[in-house]
């Protein structure tokens, strides 16, 4: 009896202490396991291994991201972590709800990573080419786009604009999700950024939502006017962080150390690095505003 | 007894979800508004609630 | 032959020293925490995921992930069985008729079935995944939203024959369950519903917070209300492994949960969670004396063992050879080998076969490790319950309220306890059981959201559901069910009645 008891204790407390042994700086991140986080990992790894400060990627699920960052933000002391935000976060779910927007509420402190949005197909599947969606001269039929996140939906909104189909998004959990409709032909078509897509095989890209075309993936830019969505990853802090030197000096550390740059583009990801802490004031307003306009103000046109 | 209890506290439960359920979008068949398929299932749980409790009194005055 | 080849390679891998010891050390400590009710095979790998990046062979860290998760299955089956508090989704099934086996006095019984079955399940699973994850592998593509959405309500359909009373409450229960599933943020719209402005209910209802308070909480309240009679959860425990009888009754089942567990455990989102439950289901049906179920019937714990542990092993063949992981278990596994370098796919056996086939022997001997480990844990295990209640319902408290504060880090968790505690406590004075309410819970949402994709694909054509083959075949099986559901119960009232006269 007694043994089963101090057992029990014995395992309370190794958990705890299992659970509490990180004393380093926490990367939280707003996702759950899988998919979006995995950058994040990567980046913890890779700062830990050749910046010489310990990341350790928190995982704190919820609300697509929004209680990640709430929880962050409401904090009294900032020591020991940092908030890894994404445009998907930070931008679409401002627009989509307005009182989660904290854009002006972070600086960026780390290098942000790159990646365009990307329109992709089954490499046996009904459509095979931008033609077939754009051309009008092609009878009209019914497309389904699918998607794993609000930035992902904003750009099928687009898509469906610019095309005389019946272009619908069809929501998943996921890109996982979203690709396995894809290939087992439930969907006509699916968007994601394009670093994820080079990874995944049985798929062709049919084109890349920004004017500059990548390997392998033209831009749509013919068909879509002045595309432009291109989705970021990057650490960012809360504006009160007065002293964020030893993170940045860090992480700048390791993606320079061993050309990080050529690893990331390998992956289709490209970083932008020219970071000052007005990053925030240059880049990501803009780009919510932009949006904004697009996808609130015009649908309000209609009506 | 328990039934009776039972079926009265399906039902409550089945109207609060169905009166939450109202405030949102209901939306169409093809395009599901959230408030579709809770309003559904609530109306459903309200039914078996009314049957569960007629069940039981009939049981009774047997 | 080349697969020969290819499984004696495998075990040269897993048989080094440290890959045996990490093995060991992960099937343990997943069944250590498999034990603790809230604490699943995700809080197991997510909690021991730092222990991982200090290993530097990725062989050995997916081993040990491996290990931990099916492990957990182990564990969570202990803890349904003794204290009618499922250890994880999965182990649910086993509280029915696992928890009232113990009230008989049949705890060592139930404990050793359930872990004899899981190693069956365990073994058989691993050879399937060594002779058929390719083609097996392609099944996940077959299953778009109808489908998905059909066998959901098959799976609702199984969820109400786990009731083991009055069918109508039975279905009420999987109702209630699927409002209570429905909170949260609606995937489709992304409006958050039924939250009641609580911003920790955004992502919904924890399902550990649900099941602790509903069964172990729940439990507990009515027993402060209703003295025991006597001190202790049962007062006689019979010989501690099964009888000859029982290992027969168990057989069957067993292979059948096996073959379910295989199957379902391939598809993504719900299939691996619809295996224990769907296996109970099955039995239930199939069975001579169904009237036994809910009472401690053998093959309500040896079907949905197998059918869990035969699931949980299937549901790496999608992960490994497609990169789609089935469970969120399962993607924290897959972002860890992305990490470390290994992108999952087609290739990987190619690329990778020692960690392919690695992984299969060492499943195999982890399945091993555990019936060892646990068999001769029985003995300890059925002493917990000779302990008083009184001292033993307040650990139960303090480790429930624990493992509440643990998933999230969240004191909201812990109070959300006490309104399903009180919940609880009410279905279980007015005959209701929690079991289907859970089911409903887990697989309500995920019914809604693919029946809504289904009709956004056909554009609000009901008759995509019975135009796609596979989600057809679903329906036609669930109406049959039905069928002979409302059959047997007609024919069952009468045998009542027949004896109540008597």
């Amino acid at each position: 009896m007694k043994k089963i008891i101090s057992f029990l204790v014995f395992i309370f407390f190794s958990l705890n202490t299992v659970v509490h042994a990180n004393p380093d700086t926490s990367l939280i991140v707003g996702y759950g396991p899988g998919g979006t986080d995995t950058l994040f990992r990567v980046f913890a790894k890779d700062t830990t291994e050749h910046g010489g400060l310990k990341l350790t990627v928190e995982n704190r699920a919820g609300a697509n991201g929004v209680l990640a960052i709430k929880s962050y933000l409401q904090k009294q002391s900032f020591d020991n972590e940092v908030l890894g935000v994404t445009g998907g976060q930070t931008l679409f779910e401002a627009i989509t709800n307005p009182e989660n927007n904290f854009i002006e509420e972070f600086k960026f402190i780390g290098p942000v990573l790159k990646s365009p949005l990307a329109l992709a197909v089954s490499s046996n599947g009904s459509i095979k080419s931008l033609e077939d969606l754009f051309d009008k001269s092609k009878p009209r039929r019914v497309v389904n786009i699918a998607v794993g996140g609000e930035f992902h939906r904003a750009l099928a909104t687009l898509i469906a604009k610019h095309s005389h189909h019946d272009v619908r998004a069809v929501m998943y959990k996921g890109g996982a999700d979203a690709n396995v409709a894809l290939k087992g032909g439930h969907v006509d078509a699916q968007v994601d950024v394009y670093g994820w897509f080079i990874q995944q095989e049985g798929i062709k890209i049919l084109g890349v939502a920004q004017k500059t075309p990548l390997e392998s993936a033209p831009s749509l830019d013919p068909y879509i006017p002045n595309i432009n969505a291109v989705n970021f990853w990057s650490i960012a802090v809360s504006k009160k962080v007065q002293n964020t030197q030893k993170i940045e000096q860090a992480i700048r550390q390791s993606y320079v150390k061993n050309n990080r740059t050529q690893y990331w583009n390998k992956l289709g990801y490209q970083i932008d690095d020219n970071l000052n802490s007005d990053y925030v004031q240059r880049v990501v307003i803009p780009e919510y505003n932009r949006w904004k306009k697009i996808l609130v103000d015009d649908s309000n046109k209609k009506k | 007894m328990k039934d009776t209890l039972a079926g009265i506290l399906f039902v409550i439960i089945g109207s609060i979800f169905l009166f939450i359920s109202k405030s949102y979008k209901i939306g169409t068949t093809a395009a599901m508004g959230p408030g579709y398929f809770p309003m559904l299932i609530a109306i459903l749980l309200i039914i078996f609630g009314v049957v569960i409790f007629i069940k039981s009194l009939y049981g009774h005055s047997k | 032959m080349d697969i020969l080849n290819n499984i004696v390679s495998g075990f040269s891998v897993a048989v080094s020293v440290t890959n045996l010891l990490w093995c060991f050390i992960g099937v343990t400590m997943g069944t250590l925490v498999g034990v603790l009710p809230a604490l699943g095979p995700l809080a197991a790998v997510s909690i021991l995921l730092p222990i991982v990046f200090n290993i530097a062979d990725p062989v050995t860290g997916i081993i040990f992930l491996a290990g931990v998760y099916y492990g957990t299955q182990y564990g969570g089956s202990t803890t349904a069985i003794l204290l009618n508090i499922p250890g994880e989704i999965s182990s649910t099934v086993t509280t029915i008729d696992g928890n009232q086996m113990a009230r008989k006095g049949r705890a060592g019984a139930a404990l050793s079935i359930a872990a004899m079955s899981s190693f069956f399940a365990g073994t058989v699973a691993t050879i399937i995944i060594a002779l058929l994850s390719q083609p097996l592998s392609k099944t996940a593509f077959f299953f778009g939203a109808a489908e998905y959405g059909a066998l959901m309500l098959l799976g609702l359909f199984a969820a109400v024959s786990l009731n083991h009373g009055s069918m109508l409450k039975g279905i009420a229960m999987v109702f209630v369950g699927i409002l209570l599933g429905l909170v949260g943020s609606d995937v489709n719209s992304g409006v958050v519903r039924f939250t009641l402005g609580i911003q920790e209910l955004t992502d919904g209802i924890p399902f550990a917070i649900l099941a602790m308070g509903l069964f172990g909480l729940g439990e507990i309240v009515y027993l402060l209300f209703h003295e025991r009679k006597d001190n202790k959860i049962i007062t006689t425990v019979d010989n501690l492994y099964p009888t000859k009888k029982e290992m027969k009754e168990s057989l069957m089942p067993t292979l059948r949960g096996t073959f379910l567990g295989s199957i379902l455990g391939l598809l993504p989102g719900g299939g691996a969670i619809m295996s224990s439950f769907a296996s109970y289901a099955v039995e239930k049906k199939i069975s001579k004396k169904p009237e036994e179920f809910g009472r401690g019937a053998v093959a309500g714990v040896a079907g949905p063992e197998a059918a869990n542990n035969a699931g949980a092993q299937t549901s790496f063949i999608p992960m490994l050879s497609l990169g789609i992981p089935t469970t969120p278990t399962i993607a924290i596994i897959l972002a860890v080998l992305i990490i470390q370098g290994i992108q999952p796919g087609t290739t990987v056996i190619s690329k990778h076969p020692d960690l392919f086939w690695g992984l299969i022997a060492s499943m195999w001997i982890g399945n091993f490790m555990l019936l060892l480990l646990n068999l001769p844990l029985v003995g300890l295990w059925v002493s917990i319950l000779k302990i008083s209640w009184k001292i033993l319902y307040p650990i139960i408290i303090l480790i429930c309220l624990t493992g509440a504060y643990y998933i999230n880090k969240s004191w909201f968790d812990v109070l959300l306890l006490f309104p399903f505690a009180l919940l609880g406590y009410i279905f279980k004075r007015l005959d209701c059981q929690p079991a289907s309410l859970i089911m409903g819970f887990v697989l309500g949402a995920l019914f809604e959201e693919h029946v809504r994709r289904a009709l956004i694909i056909s554009r609000g054509d009901w008759l995509i559901f019975l135009n796609k083959p596979i989600s057809l075949a679903f329906i036609v099986v669930t109406c049959i069910l039905l069928i002979i559901g409302i059959s047997y119960r007609k024919k069952n009232q009468e045998d009542n009645t027949k004896i109540l006269k008597n």
